[in-house]
């Protein structure tokens, strides 16, 4: 059952406004506490967006956190860019154009503005050869690696120990693969090394070539990544890519798609994220698609999706606080089971 | 060198080299400049004068040379413009955003992380 537009959480509503046309006003809706979980969740500059024309926002007890998250915002991704061109154009005559991941790429090519994408680090993928001599690029631009995980923690995994610049603290993680190896989504066709090769396209950022996920190969590994570690703070950042990936009336090859993940746990992860998007009316899935999620083996119950529906409204959307029914590990345990369809630990995306 | 408050050290007797504190990356936004403190986890919005003040806190000027700058870039008075940047200084300083060094310029390729005032 689809529930109604009016029940919709603050937070979903402010998601529609702050990356489509609409404008959230008043800033009423936004109760105060709504506000400051939109900060901590990574939403604050789309708070900004949807009610920045509201002459009373201003007036809100927390319009100044809501400017300073914004001003950070902008400030940080700006930075966050200007490494990411320094370090293309470093990398130019040493290794074969980046491919950019997750934030940096969707920042640029599918938000409205940059700054609305929160992102905690730069990441980009090379094939594995090349890895070493990106990493030598970053060491010369000044970044050190820093990690608190042992060094063996990163052989098998798919980025190399991460590194930060001291200067701008600006984080950097080198890419061997999109997915760990240690994760049963490494032999899903999707993540593939071959089909991986088929998904890049070559591309632009500020002038330098790059490349890029295809889009459909994007929208899998967002909701690969959101499934698989969705945290409760910054948990819908995920949701705002999705919206903004399917946005402007950009058409997937869903075949495509359903052909990679077709009864393999991304199919479930994948099935998981648009279905919730898609009962919110944030997002216009095919029926036909819709369906064929539905149905496809590796699918939850309905009566499972309808709790992991309950858990991302109640923590992740509206911020609830955890209590002695739902610990934070008891959600912990019944989303790794949602994801991965029994008990156990769902490793990254 | 020893790093010194410079309301410890004035500039009358002793030049004084403010220099911006590393790790604070900034970037002008909407024409005033956003300073990230990620160590405090502050963020701080300058207003263009101290913006002005800010970028010429690079270690080799001292209070005089950048009071010289704003006098002639603002039209104000030397002592006006002397006392203005002296302010903005302290204010910078004592929220952690530069520091400052009485005696001769600072070797700019040292590490500022070490000599916090």
């Amino acid at each position: 059952m689809t529930p109604s537009r009016a029940h919709q959480p603050p937070l979903l509503a402010l998601l529609r406004a702050g990356l489509g046309s609409e404008v959230l006003r008043p800033m009423a809706p936004l109760a105060e506490d709504a506000v400051r979980w939109a900060i901590a969740t990574g939403l604050g500059p789309l708070v900004m967006r949807a009610t920045g024309h509201d002459p009373a926002a201003s007036t809100s007890p927390a319009w100044p956190l809501v400017r300073a998250a914004c001003l950070t915002a902008r400030a940080l991704t700006a930075l966050q860019m200007d490494a990411t061109s320094e370090i293309i154009e470093a990398c130019r005559r040493r290794a074969p154009p980046l491919v950019l991941l997750k934030g940096i790429s969707l920042c640029e090519a599918y938000y409205p503005e940059p700054h609305l994408r929160p992102m905690r680090d730069i990441d980009v993928l090379v094939e594995e050869p090349a890895v070493p001599a990106v990493e030598a690029v970053l060491a010369d631009l000044g970044y050190r690696q820093e990690s608190t995980r042992p060094a063996a923690f990163y052989e098998g995994h798919h980025h190399s120990s991460p590194f930060v610049h001291p200067d701008t603290g600006i984080w950097v993680d080198v890419h061997r693969a999109v997915v760990t190896s240690r994760s049963e989504l490494a032999a899903t066709r999707a993540f593939r090394s071959d089909n991986l090769a088929a998904e890049l396209r070559a591309s632009t950022f500020r002038g330098g070539a790059v490349r890029r996920l295809s889009d459909e190969l994007q929208i899998v590994h967002v909701a690969c990544h959101w499934a698989r570690g969705l945290r409760v703070v910054g948990g819908m950042t995920a949701m705002a890519d999705v919206i903004c990936l399917l946005g402007r009336r950009r058409i997937l090859d869903w075949e495509r798609i359903l052909g990679w993940v077709e009864a393999s746990p991304a199919s479930r992860h994948l099935g998981l994220l648009l279905s919730y998007l898609h009962r919110w009316g944030l997002i216009a899935l095919p029926a036909a698609i819709a369906a064929r999620l539905v149905r496809s083996p590796a699918a939850p119950s309905r009566l499972t999706a309808r709790l992991g529906y309950l858990l991302v409204d109640r923590y992740v959307v509206n911020g609830r606080e955890f209590g002695s029914v739902i610990s934070e590990r008891t959600f912990s345990r019944l989303w790794n089971w949602i994801v991965l369809g029994k008990p156990g630990r769902a490793r990254g995306g | 060198m020893d790093a010194i408050r410079i309301d410890q050290g004035p500039e009358a007797a002793t030049p004084v080299y403010p220099r911006r504190r590393r790790g604070i990356p900034g970037r002008a936004i909407d024409g005033e400049m956003v300073l990230l403190d990620r160590h405090r986890n502050l963020v701080h919005q300058l207003n263009s004068t101290a913006t002005f003040i800010w970028d010429r806190c690079d270690g080799a000027r001292t209070v005089l040379d950048i009071a010289r700058d704003v006098a002639h870039a603002f039209d104000v008075t030397p002592e006006r413009a002397a006392a203005d940047v002296m302010t903005t200084i302290l204010q910078l300083e004592a929220v952690g955003l530069v520091e400052a060094w009485a005696g001769s310029a600072p070797d700019r390729d040292s590490d500022g992380g070490k000599h916090g005032t």
